[in-house]
């Protein structure tokens, strides 16, 4: 079983608590609701490496269980207002899209590779087709606006989720959420089983494990935590358009993964949100701002061809070798 | 598909009439035999003769296009690969196989994948420590010790043979086809590699080895079937095939 060293789980707890103070220390509104932002790409990106990086099936689907999430709370929340609150949104989000994924997953998974991604895309695009033309549902680009903000029910009374730092909370304890549940698999039997598919399906199955039910555990997962995110992210934009399905997300999610490093927890969190913050520090240069993220995105890819977790790796190793008279990190199921 | 045979008394496995084609050429010509439980059968035959076809299709990787085949008596005839692993039909690829991303140990340990349930991958920590135990005591008989902690694809060629054949170990076989498991092993393990198959064959497992030491496999088996050009040419004890002129053709050429 993968152990995390003391240095790693020390950057883990210093980053936590370093993201729990962060709105007493930043008050800037523009800053909180940035970092809200990066919050809801750590959820997007680190459920999206666990198909991407941990089954290795390249899906071009995840904005749909994002605005699925986000459809999902906006229609709840305003056919009915002041709508159902939180806990009976996240029950519809994280147990409907994973239907959702198996409607998707299992006619996708029949597909090879390269294949597999067309036909995913191909769902995305059909999502797409379906919030902007199914007017009676969606208002297609007229959107869904005037959502509510989030109700919070708790024994004993109801939290409205009004401020930033309020949001900022409730969107952190997500990305705990997604982040742990992935650690927890990735550390467990089912993660091994999702390595070994990733690496050899055939040698998977000469093990007895089936290729395709251990890619749609993936991809329902995924789905369920995507799906999360929409929720929070209709009611803190407070309006839901086909723009949460835009494949510009899809784009985003594989920089992401991939500049971070696919299957490595701490590259894809890392890449999430410097690429959440960079752009937003690009404005500062207005018309320049895409050159220099293309500019910035070509070095970081050619530099570190396996991303942010290349780098973590030798800083890794750096620091045992100052130590060297302390015990080796265990490295078993790493890429 | 071929007339319905009644299933041949007390078989482990019976292939019957299997055939395959790939672009037209025949790389299985209804090949038939039966493997009676707790035998030890060499496959046998030149380069290319369907051997590796053959195991790949009663494995369920390949789909035969014709003929069938059944396991202690029940079809299994184009079954998945992973569904044949649960029942105890354990195969060794001749192009060593092993997890990249993994270390030497945890490659042995996922052997267990094959006999724990599938609803209990994350809530069986007794099947897996138990696993473990077994992987370790194999690691050292293997001379694996030093790599134990080693990515598996940083080890010989020879090293992952043996990775692949100790978590074959661990699925529990009943039925386990053994591809060419002692080639490009050095010598010394290879001997014990050797006894390691003597003694699972001594311990009830049924055993089909694919292997071009014929030294190793006339050491070994009882029973010999050999292929030639997809076809089955002889079968039967391992003196009287290889006294064949049509053995010693294939093998030595005119």
């Amino acid at each position: 079983m993968v152990r995390l060293g003391a240095s790693q789980s020390f950057a883990w707890t210093a980053a936590l608590v370093a993201a729990l103070v962060l709105p007493f220390i930043v008050t800037v509104p523009y800053y909180i609701s940035t970092a809200i932002f990066a919050l809801i790409y750590v959820t997007l990106a680190v459920s999206f490496d666990l198909v991407v990086g941990r089954i290795g099936a390249l899906s071009l689907a995840q904005p749909v269980f994002y605005g699925y999430g986000a459809y999902a709370a906006a229609l709840l929340a305003t056919h009915a207002r002041p709508g159902p609150g939180f806990w009976i949104e996240a029950a519809v989000a994280v147990l409907g899209a994973p239907l959702l994924a198996l409607a998707i997953g299992i006619p996708a998974f029949r597909l090879s590779l390269h294949s597999f991604a067309m036909g995913t895309l191909g769902f995305a695009l059909i999502a797409q087709l379906v919030a902007n033309n199914w007017l009676d549902l969606t208002r297609g680009p007229m959107c869904i606006s005037a959502i509510a903000p989030l109700r919070l029910s708790y024994p004993g009374g109801v939290l409205q989720i009004v401020t930033l730092r309020q949001s900022y909370y409730v969107v952190l304890a997500i990305a705990v959420l997604a982040v742990a549940s992935v650690a927890l698999i990735a550390r467990s039997r089912l993660g091994m089983a999702f390595r070994a598919v990733r690496d050899d399906p055939l040698l998977a199955a000469a093990r007895g494990l089936s290729p395709n039910q251990m890619r749609l555990i993936a991809f329902t997962v995924s789905a369920g935590l995507s799906a999360l995110a929409g929720v929070f992210a209709a009611h803190f934009e407070t309006v839901v358009c086909p723009s949460y399905l835009d494949l510009g997300i899809t784009v985003l999610l594989l920089i992401m993964v991939f500049v971070g490093g696919a299957g490595s927890l701490r590259g894809v969190v890392t890449a999430a949100v410097v690429f959440t913050i960079g752009p937003e520090l690009l404005r500062l240069v207005a018309a320049w701002r895409l050159v220099l993220f293309g500019i910035i995105l070509l070095f970081t890819v050619t530099a570190f061809p396996d991303g942010f977790e290349q780098l973590y790796a030798a800083a890794g190793r750096a620091l045992s070798r100052r130590r060297s008279a302390g015990p080796a990190e265990e490295q078993a199921w790493k890429p | 598909m071929e007339a319905v045979t009644t299933p041949a008394r007390g078989a482990a496995l019976e292939i019957d009439g299997l055939s395959k084609a790939f672009y037209g050429t025949r790389a299985l010509d209804r090949v038939s035999f039966v493997v009676r439980p707790g035998e030890l059968v060499g496959l046998i035959g030149p380069n290319g003769s369907g051997k590796t076809t053959l195991i790949d299709c009663v494995t369920g990787v390949l789909r035969p296009d014709d003929g069938g085949v059944r396991l202690d008596g029940r079809s299994i005839t184009g079954l998945p690969a992973h569904r044949l692993a649960k029942r105890g039909l354990i195969r060794t690829f001749q192009q060593v196989r092993v997890f990249t991303s993994a270390d030497v140990r945890d490659n042995i340990v996922a052997g267990g994948f094959a006999t724990v349930l599938p609803s209990r991958y994350l809530f069986n920590p007794a099947h897996w420590a138990a696993t473990a135990a077994r992987a370790d005591a194999l690691i050292a008989e293997l001379g694996l010790s030093r790599v134990r902690g080693t990515s598996a694809g940083h080890v010989s060629y020879g090293q992952r043979k043996l990775i692949e054949f100790a978590a074959g170990l661990l699925c529990d076989p009943r039925l386990m086809f053994l591809d060419e498991p002692v080639a490009a092993v050095n010598p010394t393990l290879a001997l014990t590699m050797r006894q390691r198959i003597r003694a699972l064959h001594e311990a009830g497992v049924t055993i089909v080895l694919v292997e071009h030491n014929l030294e190793v496999v006339l050491d070994l088996c009882e029973r010999l079937v050999v292929l030639d050009h997809g076809v089955k040419i002889a079968d039967g004890p391992p003196a009287d095939v290889m006294a064949l002129p049509e053995v010693q053709e294939a093998y030595l050429g005119r």
